[in-house]
């Protein structure tokens, strides 16, 4: 009988063990399967993620240098066409006896003054020459002059620290994402000021903050909806900043971007 | 040792009355385990009952027991593998088990005997729905962060509580020709089962409380 009693307590010790290891070797099965899982998973991600990023790079680059072409063209040849165009009709209007004619002729001027302000306006918008000869804020201010003339908003460039110079498409790619901020601003939120505040440090950190005092916008909502949200976001990645937004809606706009020029 | 037959029905307690005062952060799948949980506390109840004012035998409550909280764990096994396994498959399961269970205590194993079939038989059901459902995850792979998912936490009760209760139930009946040492030493190991299988249940009712939280403060916050 104890005998018996012994081989059954046997049986129940060694076949419970026997099921908990079964159910534990599930478990682990598991979770190490699933581990892998997400491992691979991770890394496809990030394959994916560096494949985005070569070709939002390229698209970038490819970009410039198109809107380079352009703007050389429009400065270079379509500008100087203008200008020798405004100089013959200033000819004609001299020469001309007839009244008509010299009206027509001064008319023309004016409209050609006015075509030749708008194509050097928008040979600077694409490839500002400031940006190159005297810096990223100057090329900034020089964005803000421009907006202003049209007085339909108020844009206002501040600074502090003294400012440097650093990696030409580096200050390009910033340039670029302030004008598409200034852009969203003037495009969707309606506001009448705009404040872009550059600071640049000692240590050669650069900090700029484009503020407007629009209607605001719910941020999960255009995120996913467009306004090139995404682009600003992949751009400052692509030149190592950093992008921070906020939005009140009712209250406007603030858009924030660090940058280490050293790295 | 007896301190462990003692805490049995504390831990069964205890998965109520969490799942009492989190019932409404509960999904549906959940609400499910939860009124598992609820038989279980009911029937130890009652079986403390019996024991003291009516007979000591509580093997009639195994017969009604039994049908009732595989059929409770199947709905729930049916709702989280959607997608993944035929809901026809489950229902048809789940409908033969119940017809045997009545066929059981009448024509099989008497009202008074311990009812180890239909016991084996749900274990098992229940151990095959808890590894598809692991099967699922695996396939989705959807779930970053496993400790943080409270279904897996109450699948792996499922599955450990339903692998060694098979064995458990199978063998039911050879303890009882046995000695009291035996019985005892199959008590024990039962009620230490038990003890895991609610504490899990219980990190499960927290987890999911703790998600519903965390999901909602991350929409305050946008």
């Amino acid at each position: 009988m104890i005998e018996e009693s012994n081989s059954i307590v046997m049986v129940y010790f060694v076949g419970t063990f026997g099921m908990v290891l079964l159910a534990l070797s599930i478990l682990f099965f598991f979770i190490t399967y699933q581990k892998r899982m997400l491992k691979k998973q991770l890394e496809l991600n990030e394959i994916r993620a560096r494949q985005q990023k070569e070709i939002l790079q390229n698209t970038i680059l490819a970009q410039e240098k198109e809107r380079k072409r352009i703007a050389q063209d429009l400065h270079d040849e379509v500008g100087a066409m203008l200008s020798v165009v405004k100089l013959n009709i200033g000819r004609i209007e001299k020469k001309s006896k007839e009244s008509v004619a010299k009206e027509l002729a001064a008319e023309t001027k004016t409209y050609l003054d006015e075509v030749i302000t708008q194509v050097r306006r928008i040979s600077r918008a694409l490839l500002p020459p400031s940006l190159d000869k005297l810096g990223l804020y100057s090329a900034l201010g020089e964005l803000a002059n421009w907006v202003n003339k049209s007085e339909q908003l108020k844009i206002q460039c501040w600074k502090s620290g003294e400012q440097f110079r650093f990696d030409s498409k580096k200050e390009l790619a910033l340039f670029r994402i302030v004008q598409e901020l200034l852009n969203n601003a003037i495009k969707h939120s309606g506001a009448v000021l705009i404040i872009i505040n550059a600071r640049f440090s000692p240590n050669q950190n650069l900090m700029i903050s484009v503020t407007d005092n629009g209607k605001g916008f719910n941020f999960e909502e255009k995120m996913n909806t467009g306004l090139g949200l995404k682009n600003l976001e992949s751009r400052t990645q692509i030149i190592g900043a950093r992008f921070k937004m906020k939005s009140i809606q009712g209250k406007g706009t603030t858009a924030i971007i660090y940058l280490d020029t050293k790295v | 040792m007896l301190w462990l037959i003692k805490i049995n029905s504390l831990t069964n307690v205890i998965a109520f009355f969490i799942g009492v005062v989190l019932y409404k952060s509960f999904p549906k799948e959940i609400k499910y385990v939860f009124y598992f949980v609820v038989f279980g506390f009911l029937t130890e109840l009652y079986s403390k009952i019996q024991i003291y004012y009516i007979m000591r035998n509580t093997m009639p409550i195994g017969h009604f027991y039994f049908p009732i909280a595989i059929f409770i764990a199947v709905m729930f096994y049916k709702r989280i593998l959607t997608g993944f396994m035929h809901p026809a498959w489950i229902i048809t399961v789940i409908v033969l088990y119940e017809i045997y269970c009545v066929i059981n205590p009448i024509f099989v194993q008497g009202l008074f005997q311990y009812p180890s079939i239909t016991g084996s038989l749900g274990s098992l059901i229940l151990f095959l729905l808890s590894v598809a459902f692991f099967i699922k995850v695996m396939v989705e792979a959807r779930i970053e962060k496993l400790a943080g998912e409270p279904l897996i936490w109450i699948n792996s009760a499922f599955l450990i509580y339903y692998t060694v209760g098979f064995f458990y139930h199978s063998l039911y009946n050879l303890r009882t020709t046995a000695s009291m040492e035996v019985a005892y030493f199959a008590l024990y190991l039962f009620s230490f089962l038990n003890l895991i299988f609610y504490l899990l249940i219980t990190v499960g009712f927290i987890l999911v409380y703790k998600v519903k939280k965390n999901k909602n403060r991350v929409i305050k916050n946008d």
